[in-house]
């Protein structure tokens, strides 16, 4: 079965509740259809799709909430344009300990993709999956259209791995190491050493290819580990926390190189640090006990969280600022009041447009003749969708199971009818 | 993708295990103790001891103790221990089946132990076969010497073997080698009491002498050695009615067993060690490939 896409059919479904649309038909390259409503085709972490003699049937449960991306047809299985796909993950440690709990994470191409979790969210056991090295209890994970598993070499060949504070072969050399790297992944010699002398240069560990590893320290040895994952040259990133225990330096560094690799391959950063994921990703996913509670983009999660609330730092004296909240109060739609010493908090009302009112309380800031320090909204976006997730999570743990049992015993009655 | 690139990573692995295990403080310290024991046996045994027995007790250390505990340790697998799991993951992270790393890591090992043994045994073994001794009533053949060799290195085979396949199974390193020493030990004790050379390294390393004097053929085989025991007692015994001071015969060996592993078959000793060292290679990749790291 060739390149195919599935029909402008699901655009005209309801887009707020779970839908399953059979498309009547299967559009070819260059075949019936609209090429600008497939591209436009909404395509869900959750989507799945089979193909029939009569066309195409796409099922999705948030068809609202997806990205433009086309699908693929492969091995009679429909799968957008993902890097990572997977399918009701599960990852069960000796029925005792439920490390990732049917889990669906979509990673489309090309994107710099931040996986959000507390410690024990199941992160590094889904990015070990991912890999082969460990196997998933159900469900199934799936790189570039290819089955993950403890054999499959020909995913592995497309990923580049850096695991947390990497443990290195410390008899070794840096080049020695990144020689072996490049043998393990089927280079020639021709190939491997140029790259292994650009790599060295580009981590900056020229000055250390004397050392051996076990002398380096944290920072040298993860960027030893980046460079060990460049060595493939692979489509695929997985990094997991690659700023864990590194300085402020060394941490710039890393994401600095994040976001440039960012530009040519996907890129997943499993991390518990907001900060790295605000800064770098542009999709992000977050885990909490082994499921994925949001999965999207960059900028719904931090539109889950709009906030009206606005911090100015001014430098004056007590008289003074108490005057300033007392004119920012007489504007309409706002509420200001003094949070600590030299800082006001301005409330503006849900309704109104925050820009033009915040450019009247700047008017009346200048006015007053005194220093603005900083202005922000509250706490990092980010850490609040976060956080507000987590919480919502916690808060709806009992309601959900409730509703996947009655989905769940739905479904399982509609296959019995059926069946019968 | 062609074999040699297919065979790259393989390889890899391989040469890097070995080197590992090379430059290892327990693999230099094994050789030097390895080579200090045998001159010791040589050096007390050289007037004593005639040539079979003599590299059957150079032999005797690898048979029985202590190097079994040392190629255990070093046969316990590359993911046993939190240590080398971090590692075997390095690998096995990249484009590598489980197989494959598998099959490099054991070879490593094994040559590993294998060459230890070589490199200490076989020139002791050229320095008594070629050295200016006394006229022996056993002497070595070269089928013999090959066999014994070949044995030993079989016996050590199966111990990483085992050892690797246990490390696989239990994945902590200590208690590996805990268990199987204890293991190793009372099963070779009680195979050894039924005389089974077949699978017990200490029967063995007891019928290690008759199987050292045993020809390529069977027809080249000199009159029987213990008869040949015999009636140089006998001449010696009348020799003395005539009051002729015989000289002093050497003292036999009280722990090798001539008479009772006279019949010693190398292909029944290559089935015994063989089998159990094929199994434990099939059932260790068998494991290793169905588990999580």
């Amino acid at each position: 079965m060739g390149t195919g896409t599935a029909t402008s059919c699901v655009l005209a479904a309801d887009r707020s509740r779970s839908v399953v649309v059979t498309v009547p038909f299967f559009i070819r390259e260059n075949g019936i259809g609209n090429p600008g409503l497939i591209r436009k085709l909404c395509i869900d972490p959750a989507v799945r799709g089979e193909f029939s003699p009569k066309g195409a049937k796409i099922e999705a449960d948030r068809p609202n909430n997806l990205l433009g991306a086309t699908p693929v047809a492969q091995e009679g299985r429909l799968y957008v344009d993902a890097a990572i796909q997977t399918e009701r993950l599960t990852k069960v440690f000796g029925s005792r300990l439920i490390a990732v709990n049917d889990m669906n994470l979509f990673v489309p191409k090309g994107a710099i993709f931040g996986l959000l979790g507390p410690n024990g969210a199941g992160k590094t056991t889904t990015l070990r999956i991912l890999l082969g090295l460990q196997r998933p209890t159900a469900g199934r994970a799936v790189v570039f259209g290819r089955v993950c598993g403890p054999n499959a070499v020909e995913v592995r060949r497309s990923i580049g791995y850096l695991p947390t504070n990497p443990q290195l072969p410390g008899h070794l050399r840096p080049v020695d190491y990144l020689d072996l790297v490049g043998k393990l992944c089927g280079l020639r010699r021709e190939e491997r050493k140029p790259r292994i002398a650009s790599l060295i240069r580009a981590v900056g560990l020229l000055s250390a290819t004397s050392q051996k590893i076990k002398s380096f320290s944290t920072g040298m040895a993860t960027r030893l580990g980046i460079a060990a994952s460049l060595v493939g040259d692979p489509p695929l990133l997985i990094w997991d926390e690659p700023t864990a225990g590194l300085d402020p330096a060394a941490r710039r560094f890393t994401l600095d190189l994040i976001r440039e690799l960012g530009k040519t391959r996907t890129v997943v950063v499993a991390t518990h640090i907001l900060g790295d994921i605000d800064q770098i990703c542009d999709h992000v996913g977050v885990m909490h006990e082994g499921r994925m509670i949001f999965s999207g983009p960059m900028r719904d999660m931090k539109r889950r969280l709009r906030r009206d609330e606005f911090t100015l730092e001014i430098e004056a004296d007590d008289e003074r600022l108490q005057q300033l909240v007392g004119g920012i109060s007489e504007l309409d739609s706002i509420v200001a009041a003094r949070a600590t010493v030299q800082t006001v908090t301005v409330q503006i009302a849900p309704e109104h447009e925050r820009a033009a009112i915040l450019s009247e309380v700047l008017k009346k800031v200048t006015e007053a003749g005194l220093p603005l320090l900083s202005i922000h909204s509250g706490r990092n976006e980010t850490e609040n969708a976060y956080l507000q997730l987590l919480d919502e999570d916690e808060a709806h743990g009992f309601q959900r199971f409730e509703l996947n049992s009655a989905r769940q015993t739905s479904a399982s009655h509609r296959n019995a009818s059926n069946e019968g | 993708m062609d074999v040699k690139t297919r065979l790259m990573s393989t390889l890899a692995v391989f040469q890097h295990d070995l080197g590992s295990l090379a430059s290892s403080w327990l693999v230099r310290v094994w050789l030097a103790l390895s080579g200090l024991a045998v001159l010791f046996v040589l050096a007390t045994q050289w007037r004593v001891s005639d040539d079979s027995t003599l590299i059957a007790q150079i032999m005797f250390f690898y048979l029985v103790v202590p190097w079994f505990l040392v190629a255990i340790m070093l046969g316990v697998g590359p993911v046993a221990g939190n240590r080398a799991e971090s590692l075997s993951d390095g690998v096995l992270c990249r484009p590598v089946t489980r197989h494959e790393y598998l099959l490099a890591s054991w070879a490593a090992r094994v040559i590993v132990v294998l060459g230890v043994f070589l490199v200490v045994v076989v020139p002791a073994i050229l320095l008594v076969v070629f050295a200016d001794r006394p006229e022996s009533l056993f002497p070595a053949t070269c089928f013999g010497i090959l066999a014994a060799l070949f044995v030993v290195c079989l016996v050590l085979t199966l111990q990483v073997s085992l050892a690797f396949l246990m490390g696989t199974l239990l994945r902590r390193q200590m208690v590996t080698v805990a268990l199987l020493a204890v293991g190793w030990l009372v099963s070779a004790a009680v195979l050894g009491a039924f005389k089974l050379e077949e699978f017990s390294p200490f029967s063995l390393s007891k019928a290690m002498p008759v199987l050292l004097c045993q020809p390529w053929r069977e027809e080249d085989r000199v009159p029987d050695a213990i008869e040949a025991e015999k009636i140089s007692e006998m001449i010696d015994s009348v020799g003395s009615w005539f009051g002729v001071d015989a000289p002093p015969p050497p003292k036999k060996n009280q722990y090798f067993d001539r008479e009772a592993f006279a019949d010693i078959s190398l292909w029944r000793v290559s089935l015994g060690y063989g089998i159990p060292t094929l199994l434990s290679i099939g059932l260790a990749t068998l494991v290793f490939c169905r588990r999580d790291l």
